[in-house]
């Protein structure tokens, strides 16, 4: 099968021109100074490209929105107890001012 | 880059939105809310009992009130008797004397309103509010300051 002379002629006249890939030059330029970067400005720049091209993406852009809104809550939640906590002591000292007489008069211009 | 930067700007505004409304649902409803609320929401109190506790408190207005103005008076004449003479005199150890009097029965009788109103509450309830009365109570000045002039 291997000697077969017309396979053999049309295997001479064969000469595949693949088309390279889109941005290969510029992809191959990149993976060599990826290599040749320090780990530490590598990482920066990964990402950096992660940030820039990944997160516009629907999947990351919509994971980084349900985090903020996330966030969002858990800051209001501090936030409304920290009201909360401070609205009880206000309320707790008013309703100890109305039954103490010494703070009463505390109160009163004279007493200052 | 307008593209991250549209994400950008509606995850800001997702998360500032989410904080927003989620803060004025939690605080807006008891904004209104008085001292008498506050006690109910804080001592698990039902309608009859808060009833019974502002009736409570409107009877002792009037002790609280002529404490008040007694404490006020003696105040007053203290303030003037020192601020007249620059020597001390016995009339300025009774006036002092008055005023840490008053000040023992202003504690006396706000204690005694308050052991009232705990009666009204659970057990629980009552114990912790008392707590906040007598802590209340010793953090002023001491009346047993009175037995020891005299």
């Amino acid at each position: 099968m291997n000697d077969d002379p017309a396979l053999r002629s049309l295997l001479r006249t064969w000469h595949p021109e693949p088309t390279p890939q889109p941005r290969f030059q510029e992809a191959v330029w990149d993976r060599i100074a990826l290599a040749s970067e320090s780990r530490p400005s590598r990482l920066l720049r990964l990402a950096r490209d992660w940030f820039l091209i990944s997160l516009p993406r629907p999947a990351y852009a919509s994971v980084l929105i349900l985090a903020c809104v996330l966030g969002g809550v858990a800051v209001a939640q501090k936030a409304a107890a920290k009201t909360e906590a401070a609205r009880a002591t206000t309320l707790r000292e008013r309703y100890l001012a109305s039954i103490d007489p010494i703070t009463m008069a505390g109160r009163d211009p004279r007493y200052r | 880059m307008k593209k991250l930067l549209l994400v950008l700007a509606a995850a800001l505004l997702a998360g500032g939105l989410a904080c927003a409304l989620y803060y004025r649902h939690s605080v807006a409803p008891v904004q209104a809310e008085d001292e008498m609320h506050w006690l109910s929401r804080e001592f698990r109190l039902t309608d009859a009992q808060i009833a019974e506790i502002q009736r409570l408190d409107r009877a002792y207005r009037p002790v609280c009130d002529g404490h008040c103005q007694d404490y006020l008076e003696a105040h007053e004449r203290l303030t003037a008797l020192l601020a007249q003479s620059p020597k001390w005199t016995p009339e300025m150890a009774q006036t002092m004397e008055r005023l840490y009097r008053v000040e023992m029965e202003c504690h006396r009788d706000m204690l005694k309103h308050a052991y009232e109103v705990s009666t009204l509450m659970a057990p629980e309830e009552a114990r912790r509010y008392l707590a906040m009365i007598e802590s209340r109570v010793m953090l002023a000045p001491p009346g047993e300051m009175v037995q020891n002039t005299r």
